[in-house]
């Protein structure tokens, strides 16, 4: 008991002693590890935005989003093609959108951040469509089928993206998206501006998740994710309720891919395979533990931490049959990693915390202490 | 009209591939309610396996081996890794196919390399001088419409592999057994029937099933490690179409979904066969939730 209620920190800590630890050892170079580890720290911020969403959906109301690159290509995209100037029509560069420049403000400094604030919620609104489209015909159906299908709709999407090329620019990619606050610091302080906008962005959607769920309309939406017939049976529409949850975490994933697209600054169908982009965010999150929002931020580090890690090896001298299958190594421990978590912890790293509300721990306190339980009152 | 024809056996002989991995797909679902999205790329492990049993030996006794060591390794997986998240909830199972996908795909990397390796076309049948030529030989012509012997064979072994289970289902006390134990297993265990054996049986039968399909996709385009990656959609939808745990409804729905995609493909548009799969999907889900031949779900509570 003791060993089990400290494994999560320590699970915590080695990986991070491990991300620290590696590049430290192998650059001996202070600035060197620093930006390391922010780069590290932005990819982990970025992930850590989509397991909340994903949690929103799973962990919470109960839907069963195996495609969540489809919602992360069309935010990225989407905030792309809000931030670039428009399309060159003499280059064979081709793409629709480009309203960089029409959306900034001659003062302030607009050009900087207003185009930015606006993709960000153009992406939200533009994969909150997308659910909405994809929900209308499926949430009523079996959770097996929304998988199936969202999976469909994620290939299809990306396949969409490679053979109408006079949209995003086809399979060449879209290259060159600006990035925020570019124009005020030099390249090596902007790794760090990247991350505080992440950092801020995953602060922002880890605030609103929490306040969501702890609200009355979340404890639908987790008694839904319990018990959908006694939810109904209780009054509550479980088709609309199911509707917002599945709604509110899209339009989550599309502000991860807007931030995932300023930061990378190039983006392209490959991008957005099912491995990269939905199966290690699902793995994420049941590493860490789903219906907890800890639990998804836990689990991007830790399983992003791994993957760094594995890459970091390749610096050393290892024996010859790993050298060059270092990728393949990278996959299988990702695998493991998943069936062992789910075989030892199946409620993940930090799991859901049983309590529904403050007030009816209270409430039941007092009745186990005899206490008269008064009527509606707290 | 012969043009159409042409067409629609095309999209048969594509399709029966489809079929085969529905079936597989449909054969889990049934009897444990999880979608085994590593489906694929066990056929596509099994398929290297078959490649370096060739290496050694001839066709078909690599064939037969090869569904024998899946079957094997189907059962196991489920008693090993299956079995403990089973009490846990419905979706760590699923994930937990997951995490074999990605298991798979990089044992097969790290064994058998990503390079592309060249898969004979199946020998024919003989047993001593007497050969049934299925396999090999002059492509089928009836009029206007031509069918390869390659397509031909495929299509032979998804009957021999439909007819076998339809018997084995329907006419064996395993058969009824496993049936059994998908309808209700507590109920099963009560008759004495052993549930957990029943599930090993149900994955190591996917497995195997499995295997033909990887081995029969490997024969028709080339073996690699990511061959069955755009089938196992196309195969999902099949299984989708068909109603996820009805085996009968899984070939059906694998074979139509290979006709609509040659169809839309030929009539419409080269690229957009996979929209019109989905498209398809779509609107059988619409009309009938569960499929075509999906039993209705009733729940009591």
């Amino acid at each position: 008991m003791q060993l089990n209620r400290l494994a999560t920190p320590l699970v915590l800590l080695v990986v991070a002693g491990l991300v620290i630890g590696l590049p430290a050892e192998r650059s001996r170079d202070f600035d060197g590890t620093i930006n390391f580890l922010a780069i590290f720290a932005t990819t982990v911020a970025i992930y850590a935005i989509f397991t909340l969403a994903l949690n929103v959906q799973w962990g919470y109301t109960g839907v069963f989003n195996f495609g969540v690159a489809a919602f992360f290509l069309v935010g990225a995209y989407t905030a792309a093609i809000f931030v670039k100037p428009p399309a060159d029509p003499e280059s064979s560069v081709r793409y629709i959108g480009g309203f960089g420049e029409a959306l900034s403000p001659p003062f302030l400094g607009g050009d900087q951040w207003v185009p930015f604030l606006v993709a960000i919620f153009a992406a939200a609104i533009a994969s909150g469509i997308l659910a909405v489209l994809l929900a209308v015909p499926t949430l009523r159906l079996r959770e097996d089928y929304l998988a199936i299908t969202t999976i469909g709709v994620a290939e299809l999407l990306r396949r969409i993206v490679i053979q109408e090329d006079g949209l995003v620019n086809g399979s060449r990619s879209l290259i060159g998206i600006p990035k925020p606050f570019s124009g005020y610091f030099d390249a090596d302080t902007n790794r760090f501006v990247y991350l505080g906008i992440a950092i801020v962005v995953l602060a922002i959607v880890f605030l609103l998740v929490e306040r969501a769920i702890r609200s009355p309309w979340g404890r639908v939406l987790r008694a839904l994710k319990e018990d959908e017939t006694a939810t109904a049976a209780s009054g509550k529409n479980v088709y609309a309720f199911k509707m917002q949850g599945f709604v509110l975490g899209a339009m989550l994933m599309g502000v991860g891919g807007a931030v995932f697209a300023f930061s990378r600054g190039s983006i392209g169908p490959t991008t957005f395979d099912h491995f990269f982009a939905t199966f290690l965010i699902w793995a994420m999150l049941m590493v860490g533990g789903s219906g907890n929002n800890w639990g998804a931020i836990s689990g991007a580090f830790v399983v992003w931490g791994l993957w760094t890690i594995t890459l970091q090896l390749n610096g050393y001298d290892l024996p010859n049959v790993m050298q060059n299958r270092i990728f393949f190594i990278r996959d299988f421990l990702v695998g493991a990693l998943i069936v062992t978590v789910l075989l030892l912890r199946p409620r993940g790293l930090i799991p859901e915390e049983r309590r529904v509300s403050l007030w009816l721990d209270r409430r039941m306190r007092r009745s186990a202490r005899g206490d008269p339980v008064a009527g509606n009152t707290p | 009209m012969e043009e159409f024809a042409q067409q629609v056996v095309t999209g048969v002989s594509i399709g029966s591939i489809y079929a085969i991995i529905a079936l597989a797909i449909v054969l889990i679902y049934r009897s444990t309610s999880v979608v085994n999205f590593a489906q694929g790329e066990m056929a596509m492990f099994t398929t290297f396996i078959t490649w370096s049993f060739l290496l050694r030996m001839d066709f078909w006794p690599a064939f037969l081996l090869t569904i024998v060591v899946a079957f094997f390794i189907g059962a196991a997986l489920e008693i090993v890794v299956m079995r403990p998240v089973e009490r846990a909830p419905h979706l760590n199972s699923i994930v937990v196919t997951l995490g074999l996908l990605a298991i798979f795909n990089s044992v097969a990397l790290w064994r058998y390399g990503p390079l592309q390796k060249p898969f004979p076309d199946p020998d024919n049948w003989c047993i001593g001088d007497s050969c049934l030529e299925i396999f090999q030989g002059d492509a089928f012509t009836a009029g206007a419409v031509t069918i390869s012997r390659l397509n031909v064979g495929i299509l032979f072994v998804a009957l021999m592999i439909m007819v076998a289970l339809f018997l084995m289902f329907n006419y064996t006390k395993l058969g009824l057994a496993m049936r059994a134990t998908a309808l209700n297993p507590v109920a099963s265990q009560l008759v004495g029937i052993n549930v957990s054996r029943m599930l090993a049986l149900g994955w190591g039968l996917a497995a195997a099933v499995g295997a033909v399909a990887g081995v029969m996709t490997a024969s028709s385009l080339n073996l690699s490690i990511d061959m069955m990656a755009g089938i196992l959609i196309f195969g999902f939808a099949g299984a989708v179409l068909g109603g996820l745990d009805s085996p009968g409804g899984a070939i059906i729905g694998g074979l139509s979904v290979g006709v609509f995609q040659v169809l839309a493909g030929n009539y419409i548009d080269s690229q957009i066969d996979l929209m019109a799969a989905f498209a398809i999907i779509f609107i059988v889900l619409v009309i009938r939730p569960t499929g075509l031949f999906g039993r209705r779900l009733v729940r009591r509570v």
